[in-house]
């Protein structure tokens, strides 16, 4: 369980103090798949770095599993857009690195690897480097990366941001194929609200900067979920229309906020 | 494709057989051979230089500067680089005097050190060093700031402690310096050992040029430039040779690439 209370974070930018967040609060129960969604620069990913241990609030604290967040949170999987591949390390190598990292016996990771690689799909590409993957596999090496420590919690902040839409469809499904064997909990951050629908169990909505919860629903959407029938049912188009009036009066102010700024 | 590659190769040919019959042709009947010599004539001298040995003693004086001054030059600037760069107050400190130090032309500084240090071997190796290490500490420098900063940032989330990314990322990525930086590296360190010779010593291919040229033989200055060519090539062929064994992952990614244009 995530217990975020009363957080505040700010950013100093060109000699000005910008809050990220404000008095923020929010909860988090096991297992739980959460999209966080927001204008651009609405402290979403502020709160996924004080999750992470990253980040240090100014007030406020964050607590998981009942413990306060003091230094780096090895609980949770964290991945971000950046491709953060180590390029001379081959898929099998890069998916190892946490393993490494947390000192698992030699004869013990290969059996993990080769599991992990058969989870996102990866088999025949074991041994390429990442400058010979295309954007799409080295996102499944990505999460394989993340998920082989078995994480209670992933972070997501715009996983698959940086890939066509097609291929942005086919990992969000990959992602919850995963997710549904695992049921860890998830916390997504996007600012693409058909992908926030699509995925979540909950979503909450953040207002413009700084960042506070204008909009908590539940998404009650039968699991697994098609993708193809599932944007044209008309319990998504309701939310997606409830959700979007929200969020379009933010992501409107946000841009009038700093129009005025110039 | 194979034989658009020996068309290739046949091509080069030609040149190389056109600028050498232009050559021959020119000393016959425009140019005094005086001035340009003649193919046969420096093809004779650099027999006459291989079968007595002669030549030896020179291209070992020029090669011993070149590596010396290479390897010393190529690990203070990665090592100082290194340091430097994960550590933001020694970066904010030293850098304005790396820079003026980098803006003085190297070069000028060659008559102090042979005032300091003889006309043998060691103001070469100096200068060599000393250009080398500049080339080498702002190519790893910039690299370490730039690229590494997303991989580190990946690794301490995955609970990686001070060590563990300076064995995973910090060590690989300073191969890559390495390699890239010793690319650059050569061709100067090449300049520089003829640059020296030139000004003061008693060995070397540098010198058996200059002593050629005071003795009016365009045969022998332009016997000891083909064997400079040579060196300089050799070495290329070498740093080319060592990063496919240092860097694996970097040669199979062109390969891919040139397969995917088959």
């Amino acid at each position: 369980m995530i217990n975020i209370t009363g957080v505040s974070k700010s950013f100093e930018k060109d000699g000005q103090k910008i809050d990220a967040v404000k008095d923020f609060s929010l909860t988090i129960n096991d297992g739980e798949f959460v999209a966080l969604i927001g204008p651009s620069g609405c402290g979403k990913s502020t709160v996924l770095n004080m999750i992470a241990g990253l980040l240090a609030p100014e007030e406020g604290v964050v607590e998981y599993n009942g413990e306060p967040v003091t230094a780096i949170n090895t609980s949770v999987g964290y991945m971000t857009q950046k491709d953060s591949l180590l390029p001379w390390r081959t898929t099998e190598g890069n998916i190892s690195a946490p393993l490494d990292i947390r000192r698992v016996p030699k004869s013990q990771r290969a059996a993990l690897v080769s599991q992990a690689i058969e989870k996102v799909r990866l088999g025949g590409f074991e041994r390429h480097h990442p400058d010979e993957l295309s954007g799409g596999m080295r996102k499944r090496v990505l999460l394989a990366r993340t998920l082989i420590y078995e994480p209670d919690t992933l972070l997501m902040d715009e996983p698959f941001a940086a890939l066509d839409a097609l291929l942005k469809l086919v990992m969000q499904e990959e992602l919850l194929r995963i997710w549904s064997e695992a049921r860890s909990t998830v916390v997504y951050v996007t600012h693409d609200l058909t992908e926030a629908i699509s995925i979540a169990d909950r979503i909450v909505v953040f207002s413009k900067r700084p960042g506070r919860i204008v909009l908590d629903l539940p998404v009650e959407l039968e699991r697994p979920r098609d993708f193809d029938t599932i944007r044209s049912s008309p319990e998504f188009l309701k939310l997606y229309n409830r959700v979007w009036a929200t969020l379009r009066h933010e992501v409107v102010s946000q841009e009038e906020a700093s129009g005025e700024g110039r | 494709m194979l034989s658009s590659r020996s068309g290739t190769a046949f091509a080069r040919f030609l040149i190389v057989v056109g600028i050498v019959g232009a050559w021959d042709l020119a000393g016959r009947w425009f140019i005094d051979p005086f001035h340009i010599s003649r193919p046969l004539d420096v093809a004779e001298r650099l027999w006459e230089w291989v079968s007595t040995g002669e030549i030896v003693e020179h291209v070992l004086t020029t090669m011993s500067e070149l590596v010396y001054g290479l390897v010393i030059g190529v690990v203070l600037g990665v090592f100082v680089a290194l340091i430097l760069g994960s550590s933001p107050t020694l970066a904010a400190v030293f850098s304005p005097f790396v820079t003026v130090a980098y803006s003085f032309p190297q070069l000028a500084l060659t008559p102090l050190y042979i005032l300091w240090f003889g006309v043998f071997l060691m103001p070469k190796v100096v200068l060599i060093s000393v250009v080398v290490f500049f080339l080498m500490f702002f190519n790893t420098f910039e690299g370490v700031k730039n690229v590494e900063g997303d991989l580190i940032g990946a690794m301490r989330v995955m609970g990686a402690k001070r060590l563990d990314v300076f064995r995973i990322v910090v060590v690989p990525a300073s191969a890559v310096f390495l390699i890239t930086g010793l690319r650059h590296a050569v061709p100067f360190a090449l300049r520089a050992a003829v640059f020296a010779e030139f000004l003061a010593s008693v060995r070397g291919l540098g010198f058996l040029a200059l002593v050629s040229a005071r003795a009016y033989s365009s045969a022998g200055l332009f016997a000891a430039l083909a064997v400079l060519l040579v060196v300089g090539v050799g070495l290329n062929a070498l740093v080319s040779w060592l990063e496919r064994v240092v860097l694996p992952w970097r040669s199979a990614g062109v390969d891919v690439a040139a397969a995917m244009q088959r």
